[in-house]
């Protein structure tokens, strides 16, 4: 496990005491993961930015919970962007061009707090199912619970969003990976 | 999230990887419930500190 991460999340002590890296290969194949995990964080700030300066979540409650989860967001970007440089790779930085293009038109029209929240929760549950998608693809196996602390943690976010829109927040028993961003894609 | 640094067989990793979010979900609603404080309620990553650890819960 990265360094970085490893200083996140605890943990992965026993997968830390051999290599697990997978090479070379291994490692290119798992910087082009983090590159469009990183992506999709930034889309998430994106969103939440454009809200929280447009005045749009005017319930101060609302508005708090965004901006924690926005912080949340920034962290995870960042350790994934270092994690890919200590893996020789180059950090990716912007928003996801490919996601993107799907949320600008929605975020160009958003008119009020209920409309935002939505647009916040689809993010969520894109970031959340994209994590899950990762399982079983790293080479380096230790990142299968760095990349599902991250993934934990944006399931939380769109289950408290779900419940703001009226939502069920647990709407099945098993998360999935319908909505996943694939690694490399728009990166 | 402990036994997804255990698992080797993929089945398995994506089973307990389907599963993690689903009860970070309960988490959300039986942390509004008790009125926990969003700040105890979500963090930046989901960590392992109270995990059940197979080798202090022995089922067999």
């Amino acid at each position: 496990m990265g360094a970085v991460l490893a200083g996140c999340i605890g943990g992965g002590s026993e997968k830390r005491a051999r290599d697990s890296t997978g090479g070379a290969r291994g490692r290119q194949a798992d910087a082009a993961i983090l590159r469009t995990l990183s992506s999709v964080e930034a889309v998430a700030v994106v969103v939440y930015t454009r809200s929280l300066d447009a005045g749009l979540l005017s319930t101060p409650a609302t508005a708090d919970l965004a901006t924690l989860f926005r912080s949340h967001h920034r962290e995870h970007g960042e350790v994934f962007e270092r994690t890919t440089a200590d893996l020789g790779g180059r950090p990716f930085t912007d928003p996801n061009p490919a996601v993107m293009q799907q949320v600008q038109p929605v975020l160009d029209t958003l008119g009020d707090e209920a409309a935002a929240l939505r647009l916040a929760f689809d993010v969520e549950t894109i970031l959340a199912d994209t994590y899950q998608a990762t399982m079983g693809t790293f080479a380096d196996t230790s990142f299968n619970v760095a990349g599902m602390s991250v993934g934990g943690a944006e399931a939380r976010h769109a289950a408290a969003l779900a419940q703001s829109i009226g939502l069920p927040p647990t709407p099945e028993a098993f998360g999935s990976t319908e909505r996943a961003v694939p690694a490399g894609n728009g990166v | 999230m402990f036994v997804l640094g255990s698992l080797e067989a993929t089945p398995a990793l994506q089973l307990a990887a389907s599963i993690l979010p689903v009860e970070s979900q309960h988490a959300v609603t039986l942390a509004g419930l008790v009125q926990q404080p969003p700040a105890r309620t979500f963090l930046s990553f989901e960590n392992q500190d109270e995990a059940f650890k197979p080798d202090a819960f022995p089922v067999s």
